[in-house]
C-alpha cells in the first residue's frame, strides 16, 4: 500500500470520528433549605440547548410554543429526572420557583415543603442523562454547617446530602 | 462527598472519557519520542502542559479572559498537528536547537490553547465559589492525565516490541524511529482532519 493510499485511509477513518469539540455534559445545582418556611429549594443550571433538546424529546418532538406550554413541559421533564424524597422513600412533588437565563444557561428553580429541612431528604438528579451517557450532575448543599456534595451519573439512585 | 473531591471526579471523568480523544490525541503526540527512561523528559513536557492548561482555565473561568470558543476549538488540532510534524522533522534531538530543550516550552504555550478548551464550558458553570471547584476540576484532570499516559506508556511498549520482532536482522532503521514515525503520521493525519472540520473559516 502506497503512503498515499495510506494516508487517504487515515484520513477517510478519521473523518467521521469526534471532531466536534469536546463538551462537558454536566449540570451543576444548588440545594437551599428555607426553615421558616419550611421549604427546601433547588437551582439547576443547565446548559439551554441541552436542555431544550430534553425537553422536545421528552414530548415527543411536538412543537411548543414559548410560554405556559413550555413552561409547563420543562417543570414536567424536570420532575421526571430531578426530585426530592423523604425519608420513607415517596417522591415529594416539585413546584417552579421560576427560570432564568444568563447567556448560555438556565437557571432552573424548583421547591418542595420539607418541615425536617434538607437533612431529612434524599435527592436524585438524572438530568439530561437521557440525552448524554456521560452525564454527570452535581448537587450542593450545606447541611447542618457543612458544605456537601453528591455526584450523580446515568443510572444513579437517590443520595443523602447529610 | 467533599466539594474537592467532586470536582476532581468530574475532572477525571472529563479527562479519561473517550469524548477526549483530541486532548489524548494530543498527549499520544507529546509522548510519541520518548521511551521508559526519558521519564524525567516526560514528566517535564507534562508538567509545563500542566502549567499551560491551568493558567487559561483560571484565567477565563474567573472571566479575565475571554477567548473565542470557535478559535480554540479549531486551535486544538492544530497543536495536535504541530506537535506531531515537530516529532516527524526532528531526527536528532541532542542537535536541535536549545538541544531540543525547548519541548517543555512547546507543550507549555500548547497547553494554554487546551485549558481555554476546557475553560469554555466551566465558566458557564462555576459562576460562584470558584476556588473549590476550579482546583478540584484541575487536579481531576492532572490524575486523568497520568492514567491515558500510563496507558499510552503500555500501549508504546508494545508497539516497540512488535516493532523489534518485526525488525529484519542488520535492518538499519531504528525501531523507536519506527515508533514516531508511524505514531506521528497517524496523530498528523486525524488532527489535520479535525482542524479542517472545526475550521471557524
Amino acid at each position: 500500500m502506497s503512503l498515499r493510499t495510506t494516508a487517504l485511509l487515515l484520513l477517510t477513518l478519521a473523518a467521521p470520528s469526534v471532531a466536534r469539540a469536546h463538551p462537558l455534559h454536566s449540570t451543576i445545582t444548588e440545594v437551599t433549605e428555607d426553615r421558616a418556611h419550611g421549604t427546601v429549594r433547588a437551582t439547576i443550571r443547565v446548559f439551554a440547548d441541552d436542555f431544550g433538546t430534553a425537553v422536545s424529546r421528552s414530548v415527543r418532538g411536538r412543537a411548543l410554543a414559548a410560554g405556559a406550554a413550555w413552561d409547563a413541559a420543562a417543570l414536567g421533564y424536570v420532575n421526571s429526572a430531578f426530585g426530592f424524597s423523604d425519608s420513607a422513600g415517596r417522591a415529594l412533588p416539585l413546584r417552579s420557583c421560576g427560570t432564568r437565563r444568563t447567556v448560555d444557561l438556565l437557571w432552573i428553580c424548583v421547591e418542595t415543603a420539607s418541615p425536617q429541612g434538607l437533612a431529612a431528604l434524599k435527592v436524585r438528579s438524572a438530568v439530561l442523562c437521557d440525552l448524554f451517557d456521560d452525564q454527570v450532575n452535581v448537587v450542593q448543599g450545606t447541611v447542618a454547617g457543612a458544605r456537601r456534595s453528591l455526584l450523580f451519573t446515568k443510572g444513579d439512585r437517590a443520595k443523602s446530602l447529610s | 462527598m467533599s466539594e474537592f473531591l467532586t470536582f476532581a471526579q468530574l475532572g477525571f471523568r472529563h479527562i479519561v472519557d473517550i469524548e477526549a480523544m483530541d486532548h489524548i490525541l494530543f498527549l499520544v503526540a507529546l509522548a510519541a519520542i520518548y521511551r521508559f527512561r526519558d521519564l524525567k523528559k516526560v514528566l517535564w513536557v507534562i508538567t509545563a502542559f500542566t502549567v499551560g492548561h491551568s493558567v487559561t482555565l483560571a484565567l477565563a473561568v474567573t472571566g479575565v479572559l475571554t477567548l473565542p470558543s470557535n478559535i480554540i476549538e479549531f486551535l486544538i488540532p492544530v497543536t495536535i498537528v504541530a506537535t506531531g510534524i515537530e516529532n516527524l522533522i526532528v531526527r536528532n534531538r541532542d542537535h536541535a536547537i536549545w538541544g531540543g530543550r525547548y519541548r517543555p516550552v512547546f507543550a507549555g504555550v500548547f497547553g494554554l490553547v487546551h485549558g481555554a478548551g476546557f475553560a469554555n464550558y466551566l465558566k458557564a458553570l462555576f459562576v460562584d465559589r470558584l476556588a473549590v471547584p476550579l482546583f478540584g476540576f484541575n487536579v481531576g484532570i492532572e490524575a486523568g492525565q497520568l492514567v491515558v499516559l500510563a496507558a499510552i506508556a503500555v500501549a508504546f511498549t508494545v508497539i516497540d516490541q512488535a516493532i523489534g520482532r518485526a525488525q529484519a536482522p542488520g535492518a538499519s532503521w531504528q525501531p523507536l524511529r519506527a515508533r514516531i514515525v508511524a505514531v506521528s503520521l497517524l496523530v498528523v493525519v486525524v488532527g489535520s482532519a479535525w482542524a479542517v472540520q472545526r475550521s471557524p473559516w
